[in-house]
């Protein structure tokens, strides 16, 4: 079976085409008959699964956004003015004295409350910034390749440190919208790679175990018993402070990625290894032993994929954990630090009475960590219903 | 409270109590009404210096203005004219909180059992030592006199003793032999002590002796303090603290003090927390571990939950210093250009600090060098305080050119050889805003061309990286500037830890010179100026540390930002009830606010 | 039966060895030392000690011998049932974790009550209404659930609790009570403040289990028997209620084994956050300020219950199922 293929006639079988294992190669005489690879199956039932559906298309615009944060920036993230700190959120309106008009922000004004030290912004309706879309702002390189100064939004009349903030500013001034951008990047791709990583060592693992079972089995299922017998917090903590001091934010970022990946793959690979030892048990891979087939071929054609999408909604269940363990992390300050944007660096920001009870609007990346959470989580839970060939 | 026990004959008499010549305590509104619970939070153990600060226990104490040293156990002391001998003057008739009568043995004890003995004290401190290195000599007069005896003229010994109480877990200068006895074996049954090491788990007997002679570990050690621990330690969930009855301080109208009867510690395993408390109104004087960034809340909150908040700034020096390493050798092309004082003088300029101040210290604070207080004797004048703080990124870039930092395609500045300039500035999570401040000024130096990383360490790092001299530039404070000469100034180099600038100088004084780098002239002669001063009157010291904040200022080895901020334990959060609390009092460390506020005196209305 | 008992029990102590050494390698991987730690926080108050007391310390500490030394120092006296001091607390790590240990189990079973009185009615509500409005609205809400962070939902709660309502819940106790001995009034004092860190604990627990009871009560729903009472007119409520809910939950309560040390280490944030005085904090502290007798300590005891914790179970389910024993020979 070749993922992408298109459908393939074939003979009438006499097994029902049930997605797991069923083989494009399996061509006899007679009236054609339409049998779809199992990874198309699984797509069609899971089109069926609205909630699904839509959660695929949240987690494609979060993916667009950590993919090209720049462009839907519309400030420098990490710009400051302190005079700018503490801007609640600039509400994009259509209404200006009572008539519908072209959508605009208002501009604010504000200064410290002498007695209790706090900045209080107030509307200025004077100034208006009417809405512009793929309007110039800052010059930055999209894809770091392209230089351009287009962002997705804009405001006419303002420039650099005017600009409207969408979500608000945090305390040193700087652009909430935009730095939730930045921070989507970090965030998101931490988690899918450190997700890919751990699913190449939890298949090769898992696979590894099931597949050979006896002392091998034996080994790896007491390495995953005893990594998941450990508390977390230690380990974490171990191996961040043990990154050496002089790195560069980047590096540490990386080595987080990689940290979160080495902690992660156990589960996958007890999956895995569950899959495994229950297909091997099955008629078609004891048919393809049987006929001579290599083990490798064994594996890699017969089996993997009768699992893969299983794996790939063990995966996308497996990303929202990460993302989680990131802001967990952060908060702790064991994960990624400033001038690193991150939801957990900005979440670990917001962690403080001043935020919550004056400046709520800095609560908003947590707000986003439930949304493609939640997004992913129910994308995962469709993708497995879809992929389970007994349900309904 | 403690009138039923005197009726139940439990406790002398309040006469029989006090020593013949109490202290008298002025207080900051008026005399008092007994009674009451002062609620506090504190952090755990490593907190312990919260008690500390807040019983002030010394033999001599700063007034509340900071300005000069008071009597306190030591009701008078004097030097001899050569100010090689200091003769202290104890309060005859005073008690230790367990009635035991309090005595030269106290000062003596801790002479003979603590400094002479070798386990205890494998080499002598420097501030009871000679010149030559060996021990002072003390001895007594008589029951209520002592006199300590050095080689050399030493002035600053009466301010050494106000340090002397015990804080950062260590054994005070007075000591209660008379129960400290048991736990030493050249007093106590050596078999007795080997069983008690063995059954607290213990390695030797130095560690029974330090875990029992330290009050915050043991409720049972008698104390001096106007409260004493009560059936808790530092280690537990509540740290409770209850009045001494025979504390030797009383009011104008001669009552005893305090006037509060108990003063509760509750732990939090977490600052924001304790700040959350202190909103809701559960802690009725706070200053320690409340954040300057949640002033507002604190204020919008205060009728509500029953408080009000006041202000306590630093004490003079600066609240977020840049200290620029001046014996940086991992790349020496970069080393030479910190060592540059025209390089240090265009980053001075370079900052603009309106914007950390209004950014990171909510708009409050002066913005100013490393230097003493306006108010302090010491202060080197407006010309020195305010010098190199005008926000001129102009002339910083003429300096930088000048300097042969050419800028690169990027705008970007490289130097001189043409290798690539990167700064960076190493900064611990403390006291709240620093690594704010860390990035705006990297955020101003992008902008004048130098690339500058913000690197926020876990503080354990950061030490061990400035142990290591590896270090580029930090952000610290620099709270000393009121005390150059005694402690550990941040300005000395041969301080541990100091600050980053001169490392390699410390170990060169640390093992006279035979390692590492012999300091610059600049820099020897603070060394100069810190010996000097120990060993002259007043005036001269003064016009010496003058001169000494004057090198501060020109030479910027730490950067000055923003000072005479309340960031460290300046926020104050006081039940609106409790009464004789100072609207301002000198805040730092070495004067142990808020001990310095005198505590005693506070009461409820 | 019994060799595979022996042979599970066999394997503790080498399971128990191995842990103590990841343990003090773990505690011990971060630069520096507990004194370095000290040391720091000192500084960082302000104040510092001179060499000579550094010295006194580190010899006193026993942190001067080499790390071998130090870990059969400490393997020693575990074996003796001593767990040693806390090198920051200055008491015995008996004591600090012992009276940690009862109030983590306190809240531990409080929230798993709490998370089962809400989370099974939720399940068995969404399985017999499969796809209305309330089972996508329970849905919707178990994800959201799932999906927060508890940490931030800590301190926001923490606030609303007392803007609103006017109580605050810092910590588990009054301070009148945190030292008290157990009393009914304690305990009183107790619940009034256990209820919201139950709740934010709770709150990504009920949305898994509600999930795995909704899923097992469907299986159980369509199956032949189900089908069959139904059609002998036996009320819906009475039908589901009956039977299906207690097979339903049956694999939920088999979680329990993995359920406490799973909330020991998830509730750590919640705990620093709301200063709440449980095991998690206790550790994270002796971890970042390298107490390591008390660190080490506390990671072993955790992994003695996990070990346990699936050993008990394991052995359980070769009792109920036969087939295990072929599978792990």
């Amino acid at each position: 079976m070749q993922p992408g293929s298109e459908l393939v006639p074939v003979e009438k079988t006499d097994r029902v085409p049930d997605g797991a294992g069923e083989s494009a190669e399996v061509v006899a005489a007679g009236p054609a008959v339409y049998v779809a690879p199992a990874w198309k199956l699984t797509w069609w039932r899971f089109r069926k699964h609205k909630l699904a559906v839509a959660c695929l298309w949240v987690f494609a615009v979060v993916a667009l956004i950590a993919l090209a944060p720049e462009f839907f920036a519309t400030q420098d993230p990490n710009a400051t003015a302190a005079s700018n700190a503490y801007i609640p959120p600039q509400t994009v309106r259509v209404l200006h004295e009572g008539r519908v008009t072209w959508p605009f922000v208002y501009g604010v004004r504000g200064e410290r409350n002498q007695r209790t030290l706090r900045m209080e912004w107030a509307l200025d309706e004077e100034t208006r910034y009417p809405l512009r879309l793929f309007a110039r702002g800052y010059p930055y390189r999209l894809f770091g390749l392209i230089p351009t100064d287009r962002h997705l939004l804009g405001f006419e009349g303002a420039t650099g440190r005017d600009t409207p903030r969408l979500l608000g500013t945090d305390r040193l001034g700087r652009d909430q919208w935009s730095r939730l951008m930045y921070g989507t990047r970090i965030s998101l791709s931490i988690g899918l790679v450190a997700v890919a990583l751990s699913t190449v060592l939890g298949i090769v693992l898992g696979g590894v175990s099931g597949y050979f079972g006896g002392w091998v089995d034996n080994v790896i299922q007491r390495l995953i018993e005893l990594l998941q017998a450990l508390p977390p917090i230690p380990i974490w903590l171990a191996l961040s402070a043990s990154l050496p001091r002089t790195w560069p934010v980047t590096w540490v970022y990386f080595a987080i990625t990689v940290i979160l990946a080495l902690l992660g793959w156990t589960r996958l690979a007890r999956e895995v290894r569950g899959r495994f030892l229950s297909l091997r048990e099955e008629d078609f891979v004891t048919a393809a032993r049987l006929v001579g087939a290599s083990r490798s071929r064994v594996i890699f054609s017969h089996m993997v994929p009768s699992f893969t999408s299983h794996i790939i909604a063990a995966v996308t269940l497996a990303i929202p954990l990460m993302i989680l363990n990131e802001t967990f992390l952060s908060f702790l300050g064991l994960g990624l630090r400033p001038p690193a944007i991150s939801w957990g660096v900005m979440l670990q920001e917001a962690q403080n009475l001043q935020s919550v009870v004056n400046a709520p609007w800095l609560l908003i990346p947590g707000l986003l960590v439930i949304v493609t959470v939640l997004a992913l989580n129910i994308l995962g839970d469709g993708l497995r219903d879809a992929a389970d060939p007994y349900s309904s | 409270m403690l009138a039923e026990l005197v009726a139940a004959g439990e406790l002398p008499p309040v006469e029989e109590r006090l020593p013949e010549e109490p202290l008298v305590i002025e207080p900051f509104e008026g005399i008092g009404t007994y009674g009451g619970v002062i609620r506090r939070g504190f952090t755990g153990p490593g907190d312990h210096n919260n008690y500390t600060r807040w019983a002030y226990d010394s033999l001599l104490r700063f007034s509340v203005d900071g300005s000069e040293i008071v009597p306190h156990i030591i009701r008078a002391w004097e030097p001899s004219e050569d100010f090689h001998t200091w003769t202290l003057h104890l309060r005859p008739g005073m008690k230790w909180s367990d009635g035991h009568p309090f005595t030269a043995d106290a000062l003596l004890f801790y002479y003979e059992a603590v400094l002479q003995n070798e386990e205890l004290t494998p080499s002598v401190p420097v501030w009871i030592a000679n010149h030559d290195g060996t021990l002072a000599a003390m001895r007594a007069i008589d029951d209520y006199t002592v006199e300590v005896e050095f080689d050399f003229p030493y002035t600053l010994f009466p301010m050494e003793l106000t340090f002397r109480d015990g804080g950062d877990r260590t054994l005070a200068a007075h000591l209660p032999g008379h129960y400290l006895a048991q736990f030493h074996p050249d007093y106590g049954d050596p078999e007795e002590i080997a069983r008690m090491v063995s059954e607290a788990g213990l390695n030797d007997w130095t560690q029974l002796f330090m875990q029992k002679g330290i009050i915050t570990d043991n409720p049972e050690r008698p104390s001096t303090a106007a409260w004493v621990p009560y059936r808790s330690s530092v280690s537990d969930q509540v740290f409770t603290l209850r009045r001494n009855p025979y504390y030797f301080a009383v009011d104008p109208a001669g009552n005893q003090l305090p006037y509060v009867d108990e003063i509760q510690f509750r732990f939090f395993a977490d600052v924001e927390a304790l700040n959350f408390a202190a909103v809701a109104g559960e802690l009725d004087m706070q200053d320690r571990h409340i954040q300057l960034t949640n002033y507002p809340v604190l204020v919008e909150n205060a009728e509500r939950s029953g408080y009000r908040v006041i202000t306590w700034p630093t004490f003079g020096g600066n609240d977020a210093a840049l200290w620029v390493n001046q014996q940086y050798t991992i790349d020496p092309e970069l080393g030479e250009l910190l060592a540059n004082r025209d390089f240090r003088i265009a980053l001075s300029i370079g900052i603009d600090r309106e914007e950390i101040r209004e950014a990171a210290f909510l708009g409050l604070g002066e913005i100013r060098q490393p230097v003493a207080a306006p108010w302090h004797p010491y202060y080197p004048g407006d010309e020195y305080a305010f010098q190199h703080t005008e926000f001129d990124p102009e002339r910083a870039n003429e300096i930088l050119d000048g300097l042969g930092l050419q800028r690169g395609p990027n705008g970007m500045r490289t130097l001189p050889s043409g290798a690539p300039l990167r700064l960076e500035i190493s900064v611990v999570p403390a006291f709240g805003p620093w690594p704010d401040v860390a990035q705006l000024i990297a955020s101003d130096f992008a902008d004048l061309g130098l690339t500058t990383d913000v690197q926020v360490r876990e503080r354990t790092a950061h030490f061990t990286m400035r142990d290591a001299n590896e270090l580029i530039m930090e952000i610290w404070n620099e709270d000393t500037s009121g005390f150059p000469f005694t402690g550990n100034p941040k300005i000395d180099p041969r301080s541990d830890p100091a600050t980053i600038f001169a490392v390699e100088s410390r170990t060169w004084y640390a093992t006279d010179g035979e390692r590492g780098r012999e300091p610059t002239p600049e820099i020897a002669r603070i060394v100069e100026i810190i010996e000097e001063a120990k060993t002259v009157g007043t005036d001269r010291q003064i016009e010496l540390a003058q001169e000494l904040n004057r090198l501060v200022a020109d030479q910027l080895y730490g950067i000055g930002t923003v000072g005479l901020t309340p960031m460290i334990q300046g926020v104050v959060v006081v039940n609106a009830n409790l009464a004789n609390v100072p609207d301002l009092v000198a805040n730092d460390w070495p004067l142990r606010t808020p001990g310095d506020a005198r505590p005693e005196t506070f009461f409820y209305r | 039966m019994h060799w595979y008992i022996l042979k599970r029990l066999a394997i503790v102590p080498l399971m128990l060895f191995l842990f103590s050494v990841i343990a003090f390698a773990l505690i011990q991987a971060p630069p520096g030392d507990f004194l370095t730690s000290y040391i720091a926080e000192l500084a960082q108050g302000g104040s510092s000690l001179d060499q000579a007391q550094i010295d006194a310390l580190r010899r006193q500490y026993g942190l001067d011998r080499p790390i071998y030394e130090q870990y059969f120092l400490w393997v020693g006296s575990l074996l003796k049932g001593d767990l040693g001091i806390s090198l920051e607390w200055r008491r015995s790590n008996a004591e600090l974790i012992g009276e940690r240990l009862l109030l983590t189990l306190a809240l531990t079973t409080g929230s798993l009550i709490f998370t089962w009185l809400v989370a099974i009615p939720i399940g068995i509500v969404s399985a017999t209404r499969q796809y209305s409005a309330v089972d996508y609205l329970f849905t919707v809400l178990n994800y959201v659930g799932l999906a927060t962070p508890n940490f931030m939902l800590a301190l926001v709660l923490m606030w609303v609790a007392f803007d609103r309502f006017g109580v605050s819940v810092t910590g588990l106790f009054s301070p009148e009570y945190a030292q008290a001995p157990w009393s009914w009034a304690r305990f009183a004092d107790l619940m009034s403040h256990i209820w919201l860190p139950m709740i934010v604990l709770g709150v990504a627990g009920t949305a898994q289990i509600a999930r795995v009871v909704r899923a097992n009560l469907l299986d159980e729903l369509g199956k032949p028997y189900a089908e069959m009472a139904r059609a002998k007119g036996l009320p819906e409520w009475k039908l589901v209620l009956k039977y299906p809910t207690r097979v339903a939950i049956a694999p939920v309560v088999s979680t329990l084994g993995w359920y406490f040390p799973q909330l020991l280490s998830g509730g750590l944030v919640v705990s620093v956050v709301m200063s709440l005085p449980t095991v998690g904090p206790l550790l994270l502290r002796a971890l970042v300020g390298q107490d390591m007798y008390l660190a080490g300590t506390i990671i072993l005891i955790f992994c003695v219950l996990t070990v346990i914790g699936t050993l008990v179970s394991d052995i359980l389910l070769a009792v109920l199922d036969p087939r295990i024993r072929m599978d792990a020979a």
